[in-house]
């Protein structure tokens, strides 16, 4: 087991930038996701540190290890494909053994850990069949048994649970977490389902264009997006356009549109110029018109749309913006009508201030 | 009447259309063979004309027991022939498709053509050709390679070969190039994945390839007919000879035995490799 350090790799394909100078260190034991819209550079980033591709320029370590040109079969890495990749011609049991007897692991030894896995993975007796025997979700454990097999110093796994339905995919996830954490070993997965990364990861590392947007915490990427792209990629976002006319207290004031004043607070001091304001559509309440809190942000609007989700309600509301604001919140008894007038508002401190 | 017994009578009536077809198709693929086997079953006649009919008459094995044994030492000849001209085309055919289909040189397309070459140049044309070449080397060199073994392989690898590139190069373009890849990260080196992995997934193509290979060869006459050597001839160009010359029954007894040959051996291989390795390789990764 070790951590995977990327020092300055960067990744051209002719005259197509892969991936810029990319610095990114994975710490050993922990669980690392890389999330991004297709063309990010994400699963480029993963092919590197498999040595499938080799970087334009940059090394990849491994622990201590530089492995830049050592190819894939000497890197000791255990990776779970998009829809597997299981040995259709071989068995169960052939298909958890392969890394073992690719490294001359004896016949009594691959049993064992072949028994061992599939109690792991809990599928035990499937070591007679063939993949084409199990279901998508049985497969995935296999996959994940193949990986590990032979202990890898790291595990790598793009997208794996892209092909499973939605309610298999949520019990694969805390699956493929407890698998994780019984085995300690540090995992890079490549995912473009932002819950997907939030529900799994230490960390999450959100990429855009070949370029890391950010690196946090799932909390610290939802609650303090750096960018406009992270904000929006990452859960549902209002975001507000406005002028900076007052930076005071930790607060900026902003003019958008409707003429109204809205306040959000700058992290570094100054702000200046057109700012975009982030609100999470759970931080907006509706209120009653005449009521005044002053210190909330306050905007007119009226509704286009609810949709009821069982234990949420969303409500789109046109303030004269090119997008509605969206709100969520609990379900009331009274139903909103569309085209009611109704006023939002929300406490200056849920607001983001974000580079337009 | 109304609609729904309307539509009932012309889904009857189209099912029997196609059935009907059906058949047809069937009696024409089969009437020649079913002729060839029921003329062989001639009982002895006064006249060699006589002993022609379709269908026989006082049916007998009569014209079996006087197979000439020129033409069974031909057939053995035949069957090792095409044996190891099947076994080289994928020995050579194999690797070709693997560079046709995995590698980006510029003019993959002109190599591809070069090496469906050989189906579009006419038999005959080829049989003369090779014909000139062992004339040419063994001038050079004195030793002459038509009407030896090695000569008939040659010239037999040289058309059979493109069968199993085109079938094998079918496979690897549907073949999933993770799996080749999951078997590097696993630990296998470049040759054990296609050892372990590759060859076993893409085999129905070889296989496939390797029968084709083998029956261009075992049916080939222009060819053969140039490089073969009194004395060291193939079945069909035993059988043309003997049609040319003395025509007796005994040719059906003999082309039915053959008949029955090959579909034993087609049985033999359908059981060993066929369907068994098709159904599996079919089923995809798991879904």
């Amino acid at each position: 087991m070790a951590g995977v350090r990327l020092d300055r790799v960067r990744k051209v394909y002719g005259a197509v930038v892969a991936l810029e100078e990319l610095n990114l260190e994975i710490e050993e034991g922990e669980f690392l996701t890389l999330l991004g819209p297709s063309g990010c550079g994400k699963t480029t980033t993963l092919r590197l540190i498999a040595g499938f591709v080799e970087p334009t320029s940059g090394t990849i370590l491994l622990g201590e290890e530089d492995v830049t040109g050592l190819p894939p079969q000497h890197r000791e890495i255990g990776m779970v494909f998009q829809d597997y990749a299981l040995f259709p011609h071989l068995t169960i049991r052939d298909n958890i053994g392969f890394g073992l007897k690719e490294r001359g692991a004896g016949k009594a030894e691959i049993e064992a850990r072949v028994q061992q896995l599939l109690e792991l993975v809990q599928l035990p007796g499937v070591e007679e069949r063939y993949p084409s025997e199990l279901s998508g979700g049985q497969a995935q454990r296999i996959a994940v048994a193949r990986a590990v097999a032979f202990p890898p110093r790291v595990l790598l796994m793009d997208e794996p649970l892209g092909a499973l339905d939605l309610k298999l995919r949520e019990s694969m996830q805390i699956e493929l977490r407890r698998i994780q954490k019984e085995l300690k070993i540090t995992t890079v997965f490549v995912t473009h389902d932002q819950t997907e990364a939030m529900n799994m990861s230490d960390r999450i590392v959100v990429m855009n264009g070949g370029l890391i947007e950010q690196v946090g915490s799932a909390e610290e990427i939802y609650n303090s997006p750096k960018s406009k792209f992270v904000a929006d990629f990452v859960g549902q976002i209002n975001l507000i356009e406005g002028d900076v006319v007052l930076t005071r207290d930790g607060f900026a004031t902003l003019k958008v549109a409707q003429d109204a004043a809205i306040r959000a607070p700058v992290a570094n001091g100054d702000a200046r110029g057109t700012l975009a304001v982030a609100v999470r559509p759970e931080h907006l309440r509706i209120v009653d018109s005449a009521e005044t809190a002053d210190s909330d942000n306050r905007l007119d609007g009226r509704v286009v749309g609810t949709i009821f989700s069982g234990n949420l309600r969303k409500v789109f509301i046109d303030i004269g913006m090119e997008k509605p604001l969206v709100l969520e919140d609990r379900p009331q008894n009274v139903a909103l009508q569309d085209g009611a007038a109704v006023r939002v508002a929300w406490s200056p401190s849920d607001g983001i201030l974000l580079d337009n | 009447m109304d609609r729904a017994s309307r539509y009932k009578i012309r889904r009857t009536l189209g099912r029997v259309a196609f059935r009907a077809y059906c058949a047809l198709s069937y009696i024409f693929l089969l009437s020649p063979m079913v002729v060839v086997i029921g003329t062989s079953l001639n009982g002895p006649k006064a006249s060699t004309d006589a002993s022609f009919q379709f269908p026989p008459e006082n049916i007998s094995l009569h014209w079996y027991a006087r197979i000439p044994e020129a033409q069974i030492e031909a057939l053995a000849l035949s069957f090792a022939l095409a044996g190891i001209v099947a076994v080289l085309a994928c020995i050579l055919g194999v690797p070709a498709a693997l560079g046709l289909v995995r590698s980006n040189l510029p003019g993959k397309a002109l190599i591809s053509t070069v090496f469906r070459a050989p189906l579009q140049i006419p038999s005959i044309v080829t049989g003369i050709a090779f014909l000139q070449l062992f004339y040419l080397i063994g001038d050079l060199t004195g030793v002459y390679w038509q009407g030896t073994l090695f000569g008939l392989v040659l010239g037999h690898v040289f058309v059979a070969t493109p069968y199993v590139v085109g079938t094998v190069t079918a496979v690897l373009q549907r073949f999933d190039m993770r799996l080749e890849e999951a078997a590097l990260i696993h630990g296998a080196s470049r040759w054990r994945a296609f050892r372990r992995v590759t060859l076993p997934v893409i085999m129905p193509g070889v296989y496939a390839g390797g029968l084709y290979a083998f029956m261009v060869s075992f049916g080939d006459v222009p060819i053969a007919i140039f490089l073969t050597a009194p004395g060291f001839v193939t079945y069909p160009v035993e059988l043309f000879t003997a049609l040319e010359n003395d025509f007796d029954p005994s040719i059906m007894a003999s082309a039915s035995m053959v008949i029955f040959l090959c579909l034993i051996l087609l049985l033999a291989v359908q059981k060993l490799v066929g369907l068994d390795t098709l159904l599996r390789t079919g089923g995809g990764g798991g879904r």
